[in-house]
């Protein structure tokens, strides 16, 4: 009777570990159209990235845009079919050159709005502190559905230097609660049992 | 006697074929930036190309009035191999006058999520090309993401300004996975001739 219940449970939790998702949708980036462009959207199992080519996401000498510029603004909403998510991994990807600097603040707030604040974030990145950057932003409860917002923020003035911030990569990638690895230990501790 | 040799070959068989078997698969393989075509993908064994002919990975005097670009590479690995534990990148192209490639990267654990490696890089006349960058994982993994991108910049000067990517390659670094299921298996066959 063990033996098939343990293997029910790493049945069940190979086949939610393989099916489970987190799905994005409503997603939107505004700005600037010269600050935009056609931003590139692809989204995996549990990641979103949004690439800007070009002259997109690009602040400073090459373009001759210089700050103040409106900032870009990325929003979408996150739904989960495997439990409360925790938290999300932020990557930034993209150069810096003389005073150019990319900011990049991050609210997760629970869904229906107005919901709650669960998650708040500030990175970014300088000629000293240097592309790429990434940080782990913990929420403050578990949510399985949830909106974010996104700021990023371009400073380059124009100075003998050569000036410029560039942002060609945002990644957000939203890790598994762990539920199914615990279930995978409960099923192999259930086999190790019954042998003894 | 005989069977003990048996039990040998057969576990140095299943080793050879487990290590010969095992593979890192790519995919989700995407390129995109304003300089990233023409290119071409292959793929082997433990490594992965991604080259650029021109107008793809080149701005500057050849190709003006364009001066700037970018490149993001992203794709997911997983290997059968068993866990990875480093990578090696290498550029090969071209700098010249002004001209600078500003490279990073970070790879991400699939099941995680944590960032167990990134790197970046300025590449200049000084500096040059090739370049050959080891980025080592913070911690083993078997199924991550690699994120890359380039911007290369070439603003125009008096001189010959350059800023070319032609081949960028990622070879990965598994442990040595079948040479410890061929061990294994022959300390089981003497275990059980043993006993």
């Amino acid at each position: 009777m063990h033996r098939v219940l343990s293997i029910a449970a790493l049945v069940a939790c190979v086949a939610s570990t393989a099916q489970a998702s987190v799905f994005f949708t409503n997603i939107s980036v505004t700005g600037p159209a010269g600050l935009i462009g056609t931003p590139g959207i692809i989204t995996g199992t549990r990641d979103i990235d949004i690439s800007f080519n070009g002259n997109a996401g690009l602040v400073g000498e090459p373009t001759n845009l210089f700050s103040p510029i409106m900032p870009i603004v990325i929003t979408y909403d996150v739904a989960s079919d495997e439990g409360p998510l925790n938290s999300a991994t932020l990557s930034l990807l993209g150069a810096a050159s003389g005073n150019g600097t990319v900011s990049c603040v991050t609210q997760v707030r629970t869904l229906p709005l107005p919901g709650a604040v669960i998650g708040n974030n500030a990175a970014g990145y300088n000629l000293d502190n240097p592309p790429p950057t990434f940080t782990q932003i913990s929420f403050s409860q578990g949510a399985a559905t949830f909106r974010v917002t996104q700021t990023i923020t371009f400073g380059a003035t124009n100075t003998a230097a050569v000036d410029f911030a560039q942002l060609s990569l945002v990644e957000m990638h939203f890790a598994p609660a762990p539920g199914a690895t615990a279930l995978l230990g409960v099923g192999g501790l259930l086999m190790f049992r019954r042998r003894r | 006697m005989n069977r003990t040799l048996a039990s040998f070959g057969i576990a140095i068989l299943m080793g050879v074929v487990g290590s010969a078997s095992a593979a890192i698969t790519y995919s989700n393989i995407s390129v995109s930036g304003s300089v990233a075509s023409p290119r071409t993908v292959t793929q082997g064994s433990n490594d992965i190309d991604f080259a650029f002919a021109s107008p793809g990975g080149v701005v500057g005097d050849t190709v003006a009035p364009i001066r700037w670009g970018n490149i993001v590479i992203t794709f997911d690995v997983l290997s059968t191999s068993g866990p990875i534990t480093s990578d090696i990148a290498s550029f090969l192209g071209a700098v010249l006058g002004s001209g600078v490639i500003i490279f990073n990267e970070v790879i991400e654990d699939n099941i995680t999520g944590a960032i167990i490696a990134s790197a970046n890089r300025t590449i200049n006349v000084a500096s040059g090309l090739p370049l050959t960058v080891p980025i080592n994982f913070t911690a083993p993994s078997t199924n991550f993401k690699v994120k890359k991108t380039f911007f290369l910049y070439a603003p125009e000067t008096a001189g010959v300004d350059l800023a070319q990517i032609g081949l960028v390659e990622q070879r990965f670094v598994p442990t040595p996975g079948g040479v410890a299921l061929c061990l294994a298996g022959c300390l089981v066959a003497v275990r059980r001739r043993r006993s």
